[in-house]
């Protein structure tokens, strides 16, 4: 396995990429395994791709959303049932376009251990590879243009009415599944400051104290409910 | 041609008129007071199948009206004749008639009372069934096309989506692994990211453009996510009422769609409104899709609207589309087309 970029310090995360485009699959597993992943199965329709996650149980499964064999959201739908299924396999979901009907479906019960991203964003590796490592983890990873939609959808009563601009800033990329220390250094802000402004959206949306990551993706999962409402 | 005289004044019409009337290529036929056939032109033999000698005595309901209407018929005479207010007569009507082979034509029908004692009542019948078939024709090639224009589209879009948008982005993760194999800061590793960016940029564009052409959400979901996000991207808040949970047919939803997507462009270029609102209702029989802002009004379909496109689209669904002012100010676009729940 090549190993040229990526940490190879930690054991390589296991993979399962399903595209029905050869061409996508096969440049995403080599970018992949370049970055330092293991990718272990790839497969070319959802009804593969479920074999293969329940064979291989990897750390994440990587999937299109439109993909045989109807050629419609089979690919989602694959992705929501191995969430259901197989709760330490976290999923991450390419889509052409960005459709708030796609990321609703696939939050649904959660958004732990999942990931929405387009699709063209699998070229810029960095970007990519840290969706990965964060669905892995559990956490959530909305790409920016889904937050940027839900965020600049106009609504007559507007739930964010009572965040700060700065405050609607943070919640965009906390949304975008960045941490508190990547938030700080996009906005040029000091840890603590994003802290204090994470700890006020937590209050205006009336988010209990549970534990800290859980809120994180709760406070994205509001928002997300009180525009689709 | 037959012509039994049923009173005197009857027989005051001239041999030269008779003739006239059965040279007609309209069916004429007349009827006396009793509701009785007493003249039957050879048109009328041609297009009902009954000879004039057959014919005549015969009670014309008897003969051509379908018996579904038969008594409305006979009670209509009996009003005439008793000196109540005529329904048919004087003017063109469509209706349906029987010929003696029991099937049945569409024709148009225009009776005239002759200017007699006794009651003598015209019927000139023409044959209709070509220029319906042809109608019928014309309206279902017009929606065959609507449907083929459709199709098109979701082809087109399917095909980016499965072609040209994959391989773009295939490139893109071919050049992300050039770049990688290429020292940061030199000429090469520049232009490769210039290559990307352009890359980057045309895949947006052909996104969008696939988008316009036909929303994938659309096809796999139908109205209500598709309206979902075309109100996300409405630069003023959207309410949405009424769509209907289930599929409508593809025609009418895509229809429905780009109305409603038209009207919004509209709505934020020239409206000059702070909300819209969509609000779709169906009956047995009909969906109407209204979409109505608080703006300053004033707007038409046509002068290039982009409206006239959607009007057409309208009218091969055998529906029909307008906007109007709302009374309380504002613009209201509706589109009705048939389709059952």
């Amino acid at each position: 396995m090549r190993r040229e970029h990526g940490d190879t310090a930690a054991a390589a995360l296991r993979v399962v990429v399903a595209d029905d485009s050869a061409i996508l699959r096969e440049g995403a597993a080599r970018l992949l395994t370049d970055a330092g992943f293991d990718v272990v199965a790839q497969a070319a329709d959802a009804d593969e791709l479920l074999r293969k996650v329940r064979a291989h149980k990897p750390a994440v499964a990587v999937t299109d959303i439109r993909m045989p064999p109807r050629g419609e959201d089979d690919g989602l739908r694959a992705a929501v049932r191995i969430r259901a299924e197989l709760p330490h396999v976290g999923v991450l979901v390419l889509s052409q376009y960005v459709e708030e009907a796609y990321v609703e479906a696939l939050l649904a019960n959660g958004a732990e251990g999942i990931g929405y991203l387009l699709k063209d964003r699998v070229a810029d590796v960095a970007r990519f590879t840290d969706a990965l490592h964060r669905v892995a983890e559990g956490g959530s990873v909305l790409d920016p243009e889904v937050v940027a939609l839900m965020m600049g959808r106009r609504t007559a009563q507007d739930p964010l009415a009572a965040l700060t601009p700065r405050e609607r800033e943070v919640l965009g990329l906390m949304a975008e599944g960045r941490t508190n220390r990547a938030i700080s250094a996009a906005l040029h802000l000091s840890e603590r400051a994003v802290e204090r402004h994470v700890t006020a959206i937590f209050g205006k949306l009336a988010l209990d104290a549970t534990g800290d990551d859980h809120r994180r993706v709760l406070a994205v999962l509001r928002y997300l409910e009180a525009v689709s409402a | 041609m037959t012509l039994d005289a049923p009173s005197p004044d009857a027989a005051r019409i001239a041999p030269g008129t008779l003739a006239v009337l059965d040279a007609a290529l309209d069916a004429v036929v007349a009827m006396d007071g009793r509701g009785t056939v007493r003249f039957w032109n050879r048109a009328a033999e041609r297009i009902f199948g009954w000879t004039a000698a057959q014919a005549s005595g015969r009670e014309m309901a008897e003969l051509i009206v379908p018996e579904r209407h038969r008594e409305a018929h006979r009670r209509g005479v009996e009003r005439l004749v008793g000196g109540g207010a005529p329904v048919l007569i004087d003017q063109r009507v469509e209706i349906q008639a029987v010929k003696a082979d029991g099937s049945e034509i569409p024709v148009e029908l225009t009776v005239t009372r002759m200017p007699l004692a006794e009651p003598l009542f015209l019927g000139y019948v023409r044959d209709i069934s070509d220029r319906v078939a042809a109608e019928q024709q014309l309206r279902e090639s017009r929606h065959r096309l609507l449907e083929a224009a459709y199709a098109t589209r979701r082809r087109f879009e399917r095909d980016l989506h499965d072609g040209a948008q994959q391989r773009l982005i295939g490139t893109g993760i071919a050049l992300q692994l050039l770049r990688a194999r290429v020292e940061d800061g030199g000429e090469l590793a520049e232009l490769i990211d210039e290559a990307r960016a352009e890359l980057t940029a045309a895949t947006a564009e052909l996104r969008e453009l696939a988008r316009g052409l036909h929303p994938a959400v659309l096809t796999q979901g139908g109205l209500r996510p598709a309206l979902r996000a075309l109100t996300g991207r409405a630069p003023i808040p959207v309410s949405v009422d009424g769509v209907p949970a289930g599929r409508l047919p593809i025609a009418v939803e895509t229809t429905a769609y780009f109305t409603l997507a038209e009207g919004l462009t509209n709505v934020a270029r020239h409206s000059g409104a702070r909300s819209a609102a969509i609000t779709i209702e169906q009956d047995a029989t009909l969906l109407r899709v209204t979409l109505s802002d608080d703006g300053r009004g004033g707007a038409v379909v046509g002068a290039g609207s982009g409206l006239d496109g959607l009007r057409d689209r309208a009218l091969a669904l055998d529906g029909r589309l307008w906007v109007e002012d709302a009374e309380a100010g504002g613009t209201r676009l509706v589109l009705e087309v048939p389709c059952a729940p």
